[in-house]
């Protein structure tokens, strides 16, 4: 059983190895790319891009690698997403009294109205007695 | 729990199902695996080219990504492709989520 979990981990954890590499060389080559369209293929923007892949592959990897996953995401429209779903389940807070929309409701805020009468008359009716 | 509630965890479940559906697929029927895989070799391959151009590193990097998301871990691939390059791309979990909406969050 131990076995089976230790196994179990070692998979998960290579898993995320392997795809944390495959991530990076999908960063390599935006950066290659991004080097070669501005400078060409030369001597100096080779210097450019292994002192770039360098310092966002290795060194600041945690930081760069969240910001290329995010990157990624919104150029493949999870922002309209994430609209859609808080549109839908309009966790703004608060928002707009629904507006009446069947005759059901109508007649909901008509008794509600109606008590809502009553009440201010039974308060009221005390007053005029003290008078 | 309020209906709110429900419709976040209905549309998280849609979303699961969703993801785990290309490799379903793929255990169940041979055919629909060797296609996608052949789809995402492709796709890698084009899109290392798209970055590199025609050249050795070209066909090295592709290697090494169609070893490593292909042969190695086939179906998280295939679940992240459709998932991401296919439903978001193409906007069909907005149609998922508004769909959703009017239907769990009217109801419950």
């Amino acid at each position: 059983m131990l076995a089976l979990h230790l196994f179990a981990l070692f998979s998960l954890t290579e898993t995320f190895a392997d795809l944390t590499l495959a991530l990076k060389i999908f960063v390599l080559l935006s950066i290659i790319s991004f080097v070669w369209n501005h400078l060409g293929n030369t001597p100096f923007s080779i210097v450019i891009i292994l002192g770039v892949s360098w310092f966002v592959l290795f060194d600041y990897w945690k930081f760069f690698g969240g910001i290329y996953l995010l990157y990624v995401l919104l150029t493949m429209g999870i922002s309209g997403i994430l609209v859609d779903f808080f549109f839908v389940s309009q966790m703004g807070g608060g928002g707009e009294a629904k507006p009446v929309d069947s005759a059901v409701d109508l007649a909901i805020r008509q008794q509600q109205l109606q008590r809502a009468k009553q009440m201010h008359a039974a308060q009221a009716r005390p007053r005029r007695m003290m008078r | 729990m309020n209906s709110r509630g429900f419709l976040i965890i209905f549309i998280i479940v849609a979303f699961v199902v969703l993801a785990m559906l290309p490799p379903i697929i793929m255990k169940l029927f041979p055919p629909a695996d060797l296609l996608m895989r052949l789809i995402l070799t492709v796709m890698i391959f084009a899109t290392v080219r798209g970055h590199l151009g025609s050249n050795a590193l070209t066909i090295i990097i592709s290697a090494v990504l169609i070893y490593l998301l292909v042969i190695k871990h086939p179906y998280i691939t295939a679940s992240l492709y459709v998932f991401f390059y296919v439903l978001l791309l193409f906007n069909f979990l907005s149609v998922i989520v508004w769909g959703l909406g009017t239907r769990v969050g009217h109801h419950s």
